[in-house]
């Protein structure tokens, strides 16, 4: 009995693997980096992509009569694109973080559907590390 | 000052009471003989509950007939088989 | 006063190893005036490391800002509660108070020990001291919560604590989730004594099976507490993101589950001896690996990693606990085997067995996808993140097949069930699981996972029902009580039982909140002030938005009225704050979305107010209306009540 019970058991846990493992491949969008998106020669359109990089110091432009619209500039290096976005933009979004989007090119700008704001973890009170008042002595 | 103090206070203190067992005559080890047979008369108790247990499924209607019986039996020969081992240990401890 | 600290943290080194020392002459030489006092180091420890604990409390409810970490998690403003909650929000005095809560507990164990258990405590009190050394090694050497800020600076005012991080809930949720990780730590002592001593019969798991009862729980109460905090305060609207961080408290917690139910059958049948061995040293290990998830910062990148020397000296301690372990179960693999074999299928012991199997499968998987960002940048130079829908598709049906284990579990008799014990058991709750199934249906629920979590739902249910039904009616007819007094005392009677049935019931109350996810609606808006909208059926009116002007933050309070069929239903009040607005540098004043939420058991009107354009008034609005989430909460209430019930100490207890 002991036997029929780890051959079940081991087909079980087999199963369960190899369906982890091709979770995975479905579901990963991998980051490009801008300069990638070059080798696309014009081709966007369409196509998703999730892209990393810093927002550019003075870069955010939000419209006037409707909050829920910002365009920005991505940088990562000496790359740079521009980003739209047409949702409420998290807290800690602002000149200089890194962020994360994901979207698609329409027309050639990139259409962001999703914004992240990096913060090393939820529980570190370090999101504002030079925040101290000091005097040199 | 105060707080030098106080450290040196709490200091004196932790180790006199780390020390102070050490400075005893000699003291007797716990019996592991005693702790076997304790071991062993829990297992006895943790078999009658089981056999309760079952009862109280059969009572419920969970269990066949055949099932209640069965288990109730083999249950009832482990507790037997431990009974005879901490009859021999207490036999052989007097 | 400050260095004092540091010192008796170093003292508290020092006894630490005297601990293991003292422990490992006792074996050796058998004088039992080494263990007295081995005992009485290990108390030395915890008692130096409460003080040091104090000492930092004390410092940072008085500013002290001549120590970094004060200057830097509080502020003159910071307000009491919050400056008290400021010990665990960073990350040297997390680690003190991680030892804090080691040393309470290690206290504990040695005193309510000491005239019991006598072969097993001189390993115990040694393993428990080897952890301590571990944390105080950390906290001396690598992440130091007393050290004083930079030469040379004089600090006026500090940081203050992040403003997400002041809610009462997130002042809360740490220390509790912290009593779970850290509670893993005594069942991991005495597992490891037992192969040390090589006492591997019932005494080590019956010493341990109220701690682990309560650690889970601990556990458990963190991960809900952690998720609601979210849900009130980062404003997205959802309560688990599978973040690192989560996952990291959800997978000792899945192994700790899976423990929970595996010791009862060594308790009653003596089998799985090994099987427990390693799900409790795997348990324990998740644990140390989430503090050390959240505390090192390897998932955001690898890079950071090496930048502290905190990441490697976890890693080390990691590996070294592994390889002891693992060691020791090889070693005593023959003694540690059971004579005992399964004997059928369809029996409790193999229902307990598949549960655990996929209980461990479920942590591999979290484990899997948290960690694979690490792998492959490790692997293949680039980060690839695999984010929730991953562990939606992979967590959700497993998560099925588990709710569905629930209410099979019981139905099963030991050993072996017989054909007619299975019809007679089985046919009630599988006819009302087939009903809730065709009546979702019928309200036009169409998707595969919520149909079958809702019919599932129903059959464990109804086997939960029965049991309680069955329990009853013997005792009325039995001892002729009112249903009521039988309700109690079959309850009273058989603790763990009826226990386990009622966190059975929050988790089934648990899932159906989470097929309310499936069923949430949500818009954004750009309003002015007199603009309606319409989602869901309600009606949002922005009726005002006021300005006011408050002691650590300046504040935007939007007015909702919402209305129902034209009637008027709640009134919702977000705001938009900005604290430190008194900076004069604009990037470092830091805005925060206040949500507002209107609860009902059916469904949450959840609003948050995005921005708001200073120069036209306009404002950015979102609505959310989240399906059944209340019953998530509750089913955590249940989960609460029942643990506490199958753990409460009654006085027939074995």
């Amino acid at each position: 009995m002991n036997k029929k019970f780890t051959v079940v058991i081991v087909a079980v846990v087999l199963l369960l693997v190899f369906w982890v493992a091709t979770g995975i491949e479905g579901n990963e969008l991998p980051y490009a980096t801008i300069g990638e998106l070059e080798n696309y020669q014009g081709k966007l359109d369409g196509k998703r992509f999730r892209l990393g990089g810093n927002v550019q110091e003075g870069s955010i432009v939000r419209d006037k009569t409707n909050p829920l619209f910002v365009g920005f500039i991505i940088e990562q290096g000496d790359e740079t694109l521009p980003v739209n976005y047409h949702k409420i933009t998290p807290d800690m979004f602002k000149d200089g973080v890194e962020v994360i989007v994901e979207g698609e090119f329409v027309n050639g700008t990139f259409q962001a559907d999703n914004l992240m704001t990096k913060c090393a973890s939820r529980y570190e009170g370090d999101l504002r590390q030079t925040q101290m008042n000091e005097i040199e002595l | 000052m105060y707080a030098e103090f106080m450290l040196l206070i709490t200091f004196v203190i932790i180790v006199g009471f780390i020390i102070q067992p050490l400075l005893l005559k000699k003291v007797d080890k716990p019996d592991y003989e005693e702790i076997t047979l304790e071991t062993l008369k829990l297992s006895k108790k943790v078999i009658y509950k089981q056999i309760k247990e079952a009862e109280m499924e059969y009572e419920m209607g969970n269990l066949s007939e055949e099932d209640y019986i069965r288990t109730r039996n083999s249950l009832k020969e482990e507790a037997s088989s431990v009974i005879k081992i901490i009859e021999k240990k207490s036999v052989n401890r007097t | 006063m400050v260095v004092y600290g540091a010192t008796l943290l170093n003292i508290a080194l020092g006894l630490a190893v005297l601990t293991i020392g003292l422990m490992v002459v006792y074996l050796r030489k058998g004088d039992y005036r080494l263990f007295l006092a081995g005992q009485r180091t290990a108390l030395g420890i915890s008692f130096l490391v409460f003080l040091a604990t104090i000492i930092l409390v004390y410092n940072l409810l008085k500013s002290n800002f001549s120590i970094d970490y004060v200057a830097k998690y509080t502020s003159l403003e910071t307000p009491f509660v919050y400056k008290l909650s400021a010990l665990w929000a960073g990350q040297s005095g997390s680690l003190l108070f991680w030892l804090f809560i080691l040393s309470v507990y290690a206290t504990i164990v040695v005193l309510q020990n000491r005239f019991r258990y006598h072969q097993l405590m001189p390993y115990v009190i040694s393993v428990m001291a080897t952890i301590q050394l571990f944390f105080l090694l950390l906290v001396n050497i690598a992440a130091n919560p007393f050290k004083p800020v930079d030469a040379g600076i004089t600090v006026i005012d500090g940081m203050g604590l992040n403003p997400l991080l002041q809610n009462p809930t997130m002042a809360i949720h740490p220390p509790v989730l912290y009593l779970g990780y850290v509670g893993f730590s005594v069942p991991f002592a005495f597992a490891l004594a037992a192969l040390f001593s090589n006492r591997l019969d019932a005494m080590w798991i019956q010493s341990i099976r109220r701690w682990t009862l309560f650690t889970w729980l601990a556990l458990g109460c963190g991960i809900i507490l952690g998720g609601y905090w979210a849900y009130l305060e980062l404003g997205w609207g959802g309560y688990w993101a599978w973040d690192p961080v989560e996952n990291a408290s959800l997978m000792p917690w899945l192994t700790g589950t899976a423990f929970v139910h595996s010791i009862i059958i060594q308790e009653k049948k003596n089998m799985l001896r090994v099987w427990n061995m390693v799900l409790i040293i795997t348990t324990f290990v998740l644990s140390i690996f989430g503090t050390f998830l959240t505390r090192s910062g390897i998932v955001s990148s690898v890079h950071s990693f090496t930048q502290s020397t905190l990441g490697p000296m976890f890693l080390g301690f990691l590996l070294l606990i592994i390889a002891v372990s693992v060691s020791l179960i090889i070693f005593r693999l023959k003694d540690l085997r059971s004579e005992k074999r399964m004997e059928s299928f369809i029996s409790r012991e193999s229902g307990f067995l598949f549960n655990n199997v996929i209980f461990v499968s479920l942590c591999f998987a979290v484990f899997w996808g948290t960690l694979f960002p690490v792998i492959s940048e490790a692997v293949r130079g680039t980060k690839v993140t695999v984010g929730a829908p991953f562990f939606n598709q992979i967590a959700v049906p497993i998560g099925i097949i588990l709710l569905l284990l629930t209410g099979i579990g019981p139905l099963l008799a030991w050993r072996h069930t017989s054909r007619k014990s299975l019809i007679r058991n089985f046919s009630i709750p599988v006819v009302v699981g087939l009903v809730t199934f065709l009546i979702s249906f019928f309200f036009g629920i169409r998707s595969l996972y919520p149909l079958m979590t809702i019919g599932i739902s129903g059959f464990v249910t109804g086997t939960l029902v029965m049991e309680f039904y069955r329990g009853i009616r013997v005792r009325v007819k039995k001892f002729d009580e009112s249903p009521f007094a039988a309700f109690i005392r079959i309850v009273s009677k058989n603790r763990s039982r009826y226990g386990g049935y009622i966190v059975h019931l929050g988790i089934v109350l648990m899932f159906i909140g989470f097929v309310g996810k499936a069923f949430d609606e949500d818009n954004e808006w750009a309003l002015k002030v007199g603009d309606q909208v319409e989602i869901a059926g309600y009606s949002i009116t922005l009726t005002n938005v006021e300005e006011e002007e408050r002691p650590n933050h300046f504040a935007w309070i939007a007015s909702l009225r919402i209305e129902k069929n034209g009637k008027h239903y709640t009134d919702l009040y977000p705001e938009k704050r900005i604290y430190f607005h008194n900076n004069p540098d604009p990037n470092r004043r830091q805005p925060h979305s206040e949500v507002d939420i209107h609860s009902s058991f059916t469904e949450d009107i959840y609003s948050i107010f995005g921005r708001i354009d200073t120069e036209t008034d306009i404002i950015s609005l979102k609505i959310m209306v989240n399906r059944l989430i209340m019953l998530v909460w509750i089913g955590g209430y249940f989960l609460l009540i029942g643990t506490v019930i199958a753990f409460w100490p009654s006085k027939s207890s074995v």
